[in-house]
């Protein structure tokens, strides 16, 4: 029990933080508010094949195969997929997280920042802002 | 030949355009000509696939198709029943127009066009054949990675603000789409729709609530790629900076989010339970909703490109009340509403495009006025009507069917009233915008119209902000083909040599136009297989009877020579 709390709340948090960091609409904070996210994703599937400790998918002989006897290959499979895709797709983000910077001269998602004003955002090093 | 295409007839429209999306990376970035061909011929047999799937489901078959000879639950199936026939022949049949609008276009193709179309087709035909939870969430990766692709082509910054907000939204969707499947899978032990029917169904009480925490999740999913109400507003923006001929691909990607509805009141959730009831009762809230949101904010749209995007707002939300009453009728008009909405979208993106080609002519020769002029307002108007449903065109029968399936149903006065204000307003919008556009035919404000468009248009004025984007991305390209490619692209006259050229691009855009009329005059045939796919769709039994009696193919077993201590 202890330990399915201690997950759930690990889940949850990683959940909040990324949630709360993707709110900020800054391109460089959602690229991390999404790979938190993905992290709370990844980790719910896995623990949908229950927590099961010092149990392994691999089949042994003469052990009866039912998942009281063995961990669930499945949702580990599943978590595979979802890692790759995450994986690919926080890349796409952020080569078009820096082409927006480029563009716009700023990271704020928007183009002009709230309310039409352009938002202040540090420099990048060597470079004059637009 | 034959006897194998229907034996395959589910994966090949997956496994053709794999292999051309791979023919034509490996052909080469700059052997354009090849890449066209082997996309062409790719169409052509993606639109046999689809006209056969029509062909052989009207006769009241199924085809199951068992990835790597697995038995249902365990391994990934694919099912070919009337809508996802349907809904292949629409793909390849918007993408065959596509293609042609993109051949006959001036603009050069953008870093992998062919290859990126492909693998969206790809992505699309396998979200519509796949009978798996899971399964559909990687083809949603795979024909949204593709959709990416194919907004940034030709890279500028309204795009690439746009593509932030669409990759953003997408990706968190995915996060929800990923927890939703998980979830049902933590409770039922399956991700196989067909068995996750029967298995829901057998559930007890303390895990209804899971289930249906799964169900909403799926729900809101499906809602963001729909474009329903709260989740809608990424779309317009989208659509806009998405360049003409995209958008018309992207026609379709509302549909998909359309279909998984479909798919989850019908199949996953079928009707009966109490989970379907709330389903529908929040979607019969939000679709109409959405509709009439859709009419105000194509009302208020300034360019062509926000209007069709609201009307496709408006589109999905039309579709989706009609799956929400649930009723047999109501389900076929939807799906007759559905093609014809799909259709006259693309016809409207693909009419922008062209009049966007024909504005620079218009406006350097200094004078408004001309056939081509004449040609796109009629088809402006034909795509509207189509789009807003008014009598004589496809879009009003399929309403008409809509309200009349929804007359006995508990909602009839708020869904008629939705639908019909919803309709009135949109006519309101396109008089409006067709009246700006075609009527005031001055140069001056023909600019102004071709700024309408809510194109940066390439030829005039922003000319020049495009052409260093459009220099070779590509390391491989050498010098002398960079001089080719800027002499191209730069040098190419303002005013096209001849009127050929923009009779080029009115092809793509009459052949859909002529499709819409012949879905009016032919509507009787294809109301009739609607009415087969609903009556299918309204019973799930007959999916999941197809899909899990499905035994695998038996081999001739080959005797494997035993060769050492096997323990």
């Amino acid at each position: 029990m202890s330990l399915a709390l201690l997950v759930a709340l690990g889940v949850g948090v990683l959940m909040a933080c990324g949630v709360y960091l993707l709110l900020r609409a800054r391109t460089f904070d959602m690229v991390l508010g999404l790979t938190l996210v993905s992290y709370a994703v990844n980790l719910f599937i896995f623990f949908m094949g229950r927590l099961a400790v010092g149990k392994a998918p691999i089949i042994r002989a003469g052990v009866p195969e039912t998942l009281t006897n063995y961990a669930d290959p499945l949702p580990q499979a599943l978590v595979l997929t979802a890692i790759v895709i995450s994986f690919g797709m926080t890349a796409v983000l952020l080569a078009i997280a820096v082409r927006s910077h480029a563009e716009n001269g700023h990271d704020h998602v928007d183009e002009e920042g709230r309310s039409g004003v352009a938002v202040d955002t540090p420099p990048i090093p060597g470079r004059t802002p637009k | 030949m034959m006897a194998f295409a229907l034996q395959h007839l589910a994966i090949l429209p997956i496994a053709i355009a794999l292999l051309a999306a791979t023919l034509t990376l490996v052909v080469g970035e700059r052997r354009l000509a090849q890449q066209r061909a082997i996309a062409w011929i790719a169409i052509a047999l993606l639109l046999s696939c689809g006209a056969l799937a029509v062909l052989r489901t009207s006769s009241g078959e199924m085809f199951v198709y068992l990835m790597s000879n697995w038995r249902a639950p365990f391994g990934i199936a694919l099912a070919v029943d009337k809508l996802t026939a349907i809904m292949l022949l629409l793909t390849s049949f918007i993408g065959a127009v596509v293609m042609a609008a993109q051949t006959s276009s001036r603009r050069p193709v953008g870093t992998y066009f062919y290859p990126l179309f492909m693998l969206q087709l790809m992505g699309l035909n396998g979200a519509f054949l796949t009978a798996d939870l899971f399964n559909l969430f990687v083809f949603f990766e795979v024909l949204l990675a593709a959709s990416y692709g194919m907004l940034l082509q030709h890279p500028d910054r309204a795009r690439t603000n746009a593509a932030t907000h669409y990759v953003v939204i997408n990706l968190l969707g995915s996060a929800l789409f990923l927890i939703a499947a998980s979830l049902l899978y933590g409770v039922t032990g399956t991700l196989n729709m067909a068995d996750l029917s029967l298995k829901i169904n057998a559930l007890g009480p303390q895990s209804r609530a899971l289930v249906a925490v799964a169900g909403f999740t799926l729900l809101v999913v499906f809602a963001i790629k729909a474009a329903l109400l709260p989740l809608n507003f990424w779309l317009t923006g989208t659509y806009r900076a998405a360049a003409l001929p995209v958008a018309a691909l992207f026609a379709l990607m509302t549909k998909v989010g359309v279909v998984a509805i479909v798919r989850t009141l019908t199949l996953i959730y079928p009707d009966g339970s109490a989970i379907h009831s709330h389903m529908s009762q929040a979607l019969l809230v939000i679709a109409p909703l959405t509709m009439l949101m859709a009419a105000c904010g194509a009302l208020s749209a300034r360019d062509v490109s926000t209007l069709i995007g609201w009307s496709v707002v408006g589109s999905a939300g039309m579709l989706v009340t009609a799956i929400a009453i649930g009723e047999p009728k109501a389900l076929s008009g939807a799906l007759f509403y559905l093609i014809g909405s799909t259709v006259a979208t693309a016809l409207l993106f693909l009419n922008a495009a062209s009049l966007d080609q024909a504005g620079a002519r218009v406006t350097s020769v200094g004078e408004a006025g001309g056939r081509q002029w004449a040609w796109t307002g009629a088809l402006f108007v034909i795509g509207g009507a189509a789009m807003a449903g008014v009598p004589p065109l496809s879009g009003f029968i399929g309403k008409a069917t809509i309200l009349a399936g929804s007359a006995s149903h508990s909602a009839q006065v708020w869904v008629w009233t939705a639908v019909l204000l919803a309709g009135m307003l949109s006519i309101l919008a396109y008089a409006r915008m067709g009246s700006r556009l075609f009527w005031k035919r001055d140069a001056a404000l023909v600019l102004g119209a071709c700024r309408a468009w809510g194109v940066e248009s390439e030829n005039w004025p922003q000319r020049g902000r495009f052409l260093p984007d459009l220099q070779p991305h590509s390391p491989a390209m050498g010098q002398k083909d960079g001089e080719n490619w800027i002499a191209a692209v730069g040098l190419q006259p303002t005013i096209p040599k001849s009127d050929r050229l923009l009779g080029a691009s009115l092809v793509p855009t009459g052949v859909l136009a002529i499709a819409l009329v012949c879905l009016t005059i032919f509507a009787a045939p294809v109301q009739r297989f609607t009415d087969q796919a609903a009556a299918e769709l309204k019973r799930p039994q007959i999916m999941i009877g197809n899909v899990l009696g499905k035994l695998p193919q038996q081999k001739p077993v080959v005797p494997v020579p035993v060769t050492g201590v096997n323990k």
